[in-house]
């Protein structure tokens, strides 16, 4: 499974890491937290993750670049 | 004579403990892939299921590291910014509704997976495996970037 392949690569490189620490460290829990799964999602953690993406649409993160302004 | 063996021992058997402790927190970093599936739980629903949470984990990651210097990664890393900006590209999900990619296409993901769950339909699944397929790739993808934009290159 490549999830497991990449925890190991993370930790690796965990050292070298320069750009986003904390959210780098993020990453690779949710990955091993993500490999613990053991069975489906209940309807509640369905619409969960469904209202999570929902809020997602006004993240910063998630919008374009304004477009350059007219010459 | 005796004190100095069991002195020795005691010292090289330190030694050992303090490498098993160490092997095993390293072991439990790495070894967390062992989770037994629930018998009663469709591989299917749990692949499909981590694939969307690491999607989740490494978008949030990846479009937050260029969203945090926009200007620095358009000009320093155009392949990683026009990766995000595509990701970010709105599309329409419905005729008076625009999403960024990435999420219209976990929205995707997500619907006809709770669609598939409702009706285990070998229809249902087909559409589910080409989506999850499609959303697999973008994460891979996204991992390199990661690995990649968070570690220095000199």
């Amino acid at each position: 499974m490549e999830a497991a392949g990449l925890i190991q690569i993370g930790l690796q490189v965990l050292p070298l890491v320069t750009t986003g620490v904390t959210e780098f460290i993020a990453w690779l829990e949710a990955l091993r937290t993500n490999l613990r799964q053991s069975g489906e999602w209940t309807a509640e953690q369905d619409a969960d993750f469904t209202a999570k993406l929902a809020a997602k649409e006004n993240d910063p993160r998630y919008q374009q670049d304004p477009p350059p302004p007219a010459a | 004579m005796k004190n100095f063996k069991l002195s020795r021992l005691l010292t090289s058997l330190s030694g050992a403990i303090t490498g098993i402790a160490f092997g095993w927190l390293i072991a439990s970093c790495i070894l967390t892939g062992c989770a037994t599936l629930d018998p009663n739980a469709d591989p299917f629903v749990v692949r499909t299921e981590q694939v969307q949470k690491q999607a989740d984990a490494t978008f949030d990651f990846l479009l937050g590291v260029d969203n945090a210097d926009r200007g620095f990664w358009r000009t320093n890393a155009p392949a990683l910014h026009n990766f995000c900006e595509y990701l970010r590209t709105p599309i329409a999900v419905s005729p008076t509704h625009n999403s960024p990619r990435i999420l219209a296409i976990e929205r995707n993901v997500q619907d006809l997976k709770v669609q598939y769950k409702a009706n285990r339909s070998a229809g249902n699944s087909n559409l589910l495996y080409q989506i999850s397929s499609e959303l697999s790739l973008l994460v891979l993808q996204g991992n390199s970037w990661s690995n990649i934009v968070s570690t220095t290159t000199h």
